[in-house]
């Protein structure tokens, strides 16, 4: 991004191209409708763009981007576009690259039904942190708040999502 | 992971248009130079318009030396609006803590030092006394907050704050808190006095900042 700053547009496409697979893994899980997801990753790639000026490169730069692309996302869902439907699952048939299922896609898309029907803010810590692999710390600060109401996130999501499969028929 | 191909095509040609004719840009000053920037300014201008519509208390400078709790007031009011300007900075860098875990250190200063007021109610930290007296100095709070408002406002807009409410209570409260300390030494002491005309307009001032923050801050 430093480069880019700088107006080199060969390392700037390199780095929207990169940034465009990560997005659309993590807009995915925040935005959890499918026909969201391209808006999703399209305007946060824009909103990166216009606010490129705004990265300092003496701080790390995913803090940076993902706090923008956390914003937009809110953004779609305040929109009223329907916060709560399914993701990954119904998108194009892969699996959610949640590791403990991955070999196992019908297992992978059980879990990201049922993720989706959480609540977002319990659904937000749990892909931070169990799917993504963010510390609870830095989970916190990209949700902003503080490292306790993560953990207990984390802990009431994981929960909830236990009673639902526990609660789902055979 | 495999994308839809027309999803491919519309990202592709996206990042291409963006990286196209890519133009350099000028990044902020640090969120820590821009504010002593912004208090260096502020505190200059507040003090000079101050000085020209009217003269200062005779006994200021030596209770600010002598009084000891009379000093932590006027500590606390600079700390206030010196940390609410760097917070209110540090919000137009993206990445950081949100708006309202960066504002609850300022606002339980605030809570301190109004609180050294309330209890001057009861224990008064000066001998009551009307010397000094400004008669429109609750206007003068909200006249001499309206420029650094506006500096801070206008510094805010060359950054992103994600949080524009947040932001632009937090340049209000830092704005509002310039001339209602320099009222301490301009104007008559009394804790109440100075809690409904000195306070009382310096909350305006924040609360000015506060709604107009979201309206004129840029958005992404």
């Amino acid at each position: 991004m430093a480069a880019a700053q700088g107006g080199d547009a060969d390392a700037y496409r390199t780095l929207l191209s990169e940034l465009e697979r990560v997005l659309r893994t993590y807009l995915r899980r925040l935005l959890g409708e499918p026909s969201l997801l391209e808006d999703g990753v399209q305007e946060a790639l824009i909103a990166i763009h216009k606010a490129r000026h705004t990265y300092d490169p003496d701080r790390p730069f995913r803090p940076w981007f993902l706090a923008i692309a956390r914003h937009k996302a809110i953004d779609i869902l305040r929109r009223g576009r329907n916060p709560a439907l399914p993701s990954a699952s119904q998108d194009d048939g892969e699996d959610p690259a949640e590791p403990a299922v991955e070999d196992r896609p019908e297992a992978a898309l059980e879990v990201a039904r049922m993720l989706s029907a959480l609540p977002e803010i319990f659904r937000e810590a749990i892909v931070l942190t169990k799917l993504q692999g963010f510390t609870v710390d830095e989970a916190a600060a990209q949700a902003g708040v503080s490292a306790t109401a993560m953990r207990s996130r984390v802990a009431r999501g994981m929960g909830q999502l236990r009673r639902r499969i526990e609660e789902e028929p055979l | 992971m495999t994308q839809r191909p027309h999803e491919r095509g519309a990202s592709a040609d996206l990042v291409e248009s963006l990286s196209r004719d890519l133009a350099p840009v000028v990044t902020p000053p640090p969120p820590l130079r821009a504010a002593l920037l912004w208090l260096a300014l502020a505190w200059a201008a507040v003090l000079a318009t101050t000085a020209l519509t009217g003269p200062f208390r005779p006994d200021a400078g030596l209770e600010l030396v002598s009084v000891g709790r009379f000093a932590l007031e006027c500590a606390l009011g600079w700390a206030v609006g010196a940390a609410a300007i760097w917070a209110a900075l540090e919000l137009g860098m993206p990445g950081g803590p949100a708006g309202r875990r960066r504002a609850l250190p300022i606002l339980a200063l605030l809570a301190a030092w109004v609180g050294l007021y309330a209890a001057g109610l009861i224990w008064p930290t000066l001998p009551v006394s009307m010397l000094g007296k400004r008669p429109h100095c609750a206007w003068e709070v909200v006249l001499l907050g309206v420029g650094p408002l506006l500096l801070g406002l206008w510094v805010m807009r060359h950054r992103l704050a994600l949080d524009p409410a947040w932001a632009g209570l937090l340049i209000g409260i830092a704005a509002g808190s310039l001339p209602a300390l320099v009222m301490q030494w301009a104007c008559m002491y009394t804790a109440g006095h100075i809690l409904q005309f000195h306070l009382g307009p310096a909350a305006v001032v924040a609360a000015a900042g506060w709604l107009i923050g979201p309206r004129v801050l840029p958005r992404v």
